[in-house]
This record gives structure tokens, C-alpha cells and sequence, in this order.
């Protein structure tokens, strides 16, 4: 087995690792100080520019509150306007159809119809009860419940009734159902 | 054996150096991680409290310039006209005594004859407490010819303040001569309507109520409605102003 001499002494090979590990100490104390003022700076230097970004942000906030409430006039038109044009359209959905009904009224009139009794419901059904003086008046009559039906503004237009009396008049029941 | 323990001697030089080489680099890396626990790590957490800080702040910055851009860009007397308008539509207090003056107006203009009238006030309030709306019923006997009656249905829908027609009953139909459409009596149910205004604005940084195109459209519409104005209140009648200043300038 070859061995070889080391002619160093010990006392010298004990001084250079000595020397080794205050070396590694001293520069690792070196990175580790040198590390933290770069990080306490950094870190400060941070603190110091958010906390003045906070003060500059809370003052345009208070100015920007302000030129609001300077025009709070506006604001308080707009929110009006708002809150009527929510009811007015609710208003105006919950209407019924009765001016449609009164049109359609006018237009079944024939000469010689004479209206007994009338009934409008909600939803722009109507019910009318008439005399007819002849067999014309109904035929003209029949023939504008047609034109009527032809619109398709009514899911069915029924004669409930039609009688005849010995004089030759015509009583008619007549539904028109939405 | 003797001699080595004679010979050790306690070197002071030698103990002074040792620690100022050892000693102070480690008293320093104490000293950096008591920094790094004392000042970085709060200070750390400091800067991520007010980052969120911050990143609120400049959403409400943007949410107020909108809110500012768009209040600034809305023209204050088209608002005005608007809202009185609207209001004309649907008046903010229960006023029966201008209701039936309207009424009047309205089924008299229109050549239909009154008979009778019957009302329903409810609860005598300016403003009601509840948002939403309250109607007020008004029943009228009428009796009309057709035309004057068909007139004043299609008049009622297209006039100011809003009114809908709830129930129309007939009663008697009167023939008259040929050609012409009966007289009609019976009984009109109208319902005109009222609701209390909004009481406050909201948080500045609350955005502004939306008005879309159609609802517009529906303001338009009813610029062409005839308006039924009420009456003016008498001179030297002095308003006073209590509680709670109220934001809303009507």
C-alpha cells in the first residue's frame, strides 16, 4: 500500500482550517448583512412609496367625492328618472284593451243593429248582445265579424246565439274571446 | 507530562482575536435574522395590507371617475325636464283633490256625462312609506254616446298623470236612430297611481342608475301624452323645510 508523506505539520494543517472557517464565516456574515440592508431598504423604500400613494389616492377620492357632490343635482334627476320610468312601465304593461275593443266595436256597426247589452273583459274580450232588423243587417254583420276574424286579433269570434221571432228580426249573442 | 501543563499559558491576545474573528460575524448574522423577523417580515406583511389598501382605493378612483364623467356629461336641464315630466306621469304624493279635479276634466272634455262619482282615497299620506306603487280607485257612472265614449278611452290612455282603465261595466244601451251607435251608461273604474320617491342617493362610489335606450324611447312617448297639470298653489304660501335635508330638488 502506498502511502503518501505529508510534510506539513499539524499545527500548520490545524492553523489553515482554522483560517478556512473564519473565512466562510466572515464572508457568510458579509452576504447575510449585505442581503438584509438591500432587503430593509427595498422593504422601507416600499413601505414609504405605498403609504404615499395611499395619502395622493385618498386625496383624489375626496376630490372626485366632491365634484360628485357638486353634481348631485344631476344625480339625483337621473335616480328619479329611474324609479318613475320603472313604475311607468309597469303601469303602462298592466293597461287593458279597451280602446282596441271600442275600435272593433265601431267596426262590426251595421245600419239597422241595435245593441242591447255590451261586456268588455280585461284582456280585450267582449261580448255583445244585439237585433238585427232583417236578414241583411245580420248578413253585413256576419260579413264584418269576418273581416274582424281575418285580422287574427282574436283566438275565436262565436255566435252564441241567433234567433229568429216571428216578425223577422234576429237576436244575436255574439263573443269575441282573446 | 508535567512540563506541557507548565507550559499552557492563558493568551489573552490569542482569546481577543479568536472572538473578534468568530464573535462578530455571528453577532451579526443574529442581528440580520432579528431584522429579518422583527422589521422584513412585518414590514412585509405592511406593504401586502397596503397593496389591497391601494388596489381598493384605485377601484373606487375609477368607479368615482365614471360615476363623475358620466354626471358631468348629462346635460342638467334635459334631467330636469325629464324628471318633471315622469313626475307628471306618476306623481310622488297621493293627492286625491287633483285626482278628482282630473277626472272631472278629463270625462268632461271628452262630452261624456257624469252621474256619479265614487272614490277611494285609502290612506290619507303624502308619501306613502312603501316603494312600490299605490293606486287610487275612482269609479264614475257615465252616459255617453259612442263616440264621445270611444274618444274619452283612447284619450285616458294617452294622458298625463298615467291612469289605466280597470273595469268597464255597461249597463243600459240605449238605441238610438239608425246609423248611428247607441248611448251607453254604465260604470268606468279608473286607477291613477302614485309612489313615494327614493329617499337617498347611495355611496358616492355607487354607479349611477341605468336608463336604457328603452326607456327612452318611453320618455319620448310620453312628451306626445297631454299633460293635466295640477293646480298652482296659492301665492305667499311658504315652504318649509324640516328634518333632514332632502337631496331630491322637487
Amino acid at each position: 500500500m502506498n502511502k503518501g508523506i505529508n510534510l506539513i505539520s499539524l499545527e500548520a494543517r490545524k492553523i489553515a482550517k482554522e483560517q478556512k472557517v473564519k473565512g466562510k464565516v466572515k464572508s457568510a456574515s458579509f452576504v447575510f448583512v449585505g442581503v438584509f440592508i438591500v432587503m430593509a431598504c427595498l422593504v422601507i423604500g416600499f413601505v414609504i412609496i405605498l403609504n404615499q400613494k395611499f395619502k395622493n389616492n385618498g386625496k383624489k377620492i375626496t376630490a372626485l367625492e366632491n365634484q360628485i357632490k357638486a353634481l348631485e343635482k344631476n344625480e339625483s334627476y337621473l335616480v328619479t328618472i329611474a324609479d318613475r320610468v320603472r313604475h311607468v312601465n309597469s303601469i303602462l304593461e298592466s293597461r287593458k284593451a279597451y280602446a282596441n275593443s271600442m275600435q272593433d266595436l265601431e267596426k262590426i256597426y251595421v245600419e239597422d243593429l241595435n245593441i242591447t247589452g255590451l261586456d268588455f273583459g280585461a284582456k280585450g274580450d267582449m261580448k255583445i248582445e244585439g237585433r238585427c232588423a232583417g236578414v241583411a243587417c245580420l248578413t253585413e254583420l256576419n260579413n264584418k265579424v269576418e273581416e274582424i276574424k281575418a285580422e287574427n286579433k282574436y283566438k275565436e269570434i262565436v255566435f252564441e246565439t241567433v234567433n229568429r221571432t216571428v216578425d223577422g228580426r234576429y237576436f244575436i249573442n255574439l263573443d269575441f274571446k282573446k | 507530562m508535567s512540563q506541557d501543563i507548565k507550559d499552557f499559558k492563558i493568551n489573552p491576545e490569542k482569546i481577543k482575536t479568536t472572538l473578534e474573528e468568530y464573535l462578530i460575524p455571528l453577532v451579526a448574522i443574529f442581528l440580520v435574522v432579528l431584522g429579518v423577523v422583527f422589521l422584513i417580515i412585518p414590514k412585509t406583511r405592511q406593504i401586502q395590507e397596503a397593496r389591497k389598501k391601494i388596489e381598493k382605493q384605485e377601484k373606487t378612483i375609477s368607479q368615482l371617475s365614471q360615476k363623475a364623467a358620466e354626471l358631468s356629461s348629462l346635460s342638467e336641464a334635459e334631467l330636469y325636464e325629464n324628471s318633471r315630466l315622469l313626475l307628471d306621469a306618476v306623481p310622488s304624493e297621493k293627492d286625491f283633490y287633483q285626482t278628482l279635479v282630473m277626472s272631472k276634466q278629463i270625462v268632461s272634455e271628452n262630452g261624456v256625462f257624469i252621474e256619479a262619482f265614487k272614490f277611494t282615497p285609502g290612506e290619507v299620506s303624502t308619501q306613502s312609506a312603501s316603494k312600490k306603487l299605490s293606486p287610487l280607485p275612482i269609479e264614475i257612472d257615465f252616459n255617453s254616446p259612442f263616440e264621445n265614449l270611444k274618444a274619452m278611452i283612447e284619450n285616458i290612455d294617452k294622458m298625463l298623470p298615467l291612469v289605466t282603465i280597470d273595469r268597464i261595466k255597461f249597463g243600459t244601451v240605449n238605441a238610438t236612430e239608425s246609423g248611428s251607435l247607441a248611448d251607453f251608461s254604465g260604470k268606468i273604474s279608473i286607477m291613477s297611481y302614485f309612489g313615494p320617491l327614493p329617499k337617498t342617493l347611495g355611496k358616492p362610489e355607487e354607479p349611477l342608475p341605468k336608463v336604457s335606450s328603452q326607456d327612452r324611447e318611453t320618455v319620448e312617448t310620453l312628451k306626445n301624452y297631454k299633460r293635466y297639470e295640477p293646480l298652482a298653489a296659492s301665492e305667499g304660501e311658504e315652504v318649509i323645510t324640516v328634518g333632514k335635508e332632502n337631496p331630491f330638488p322637487f
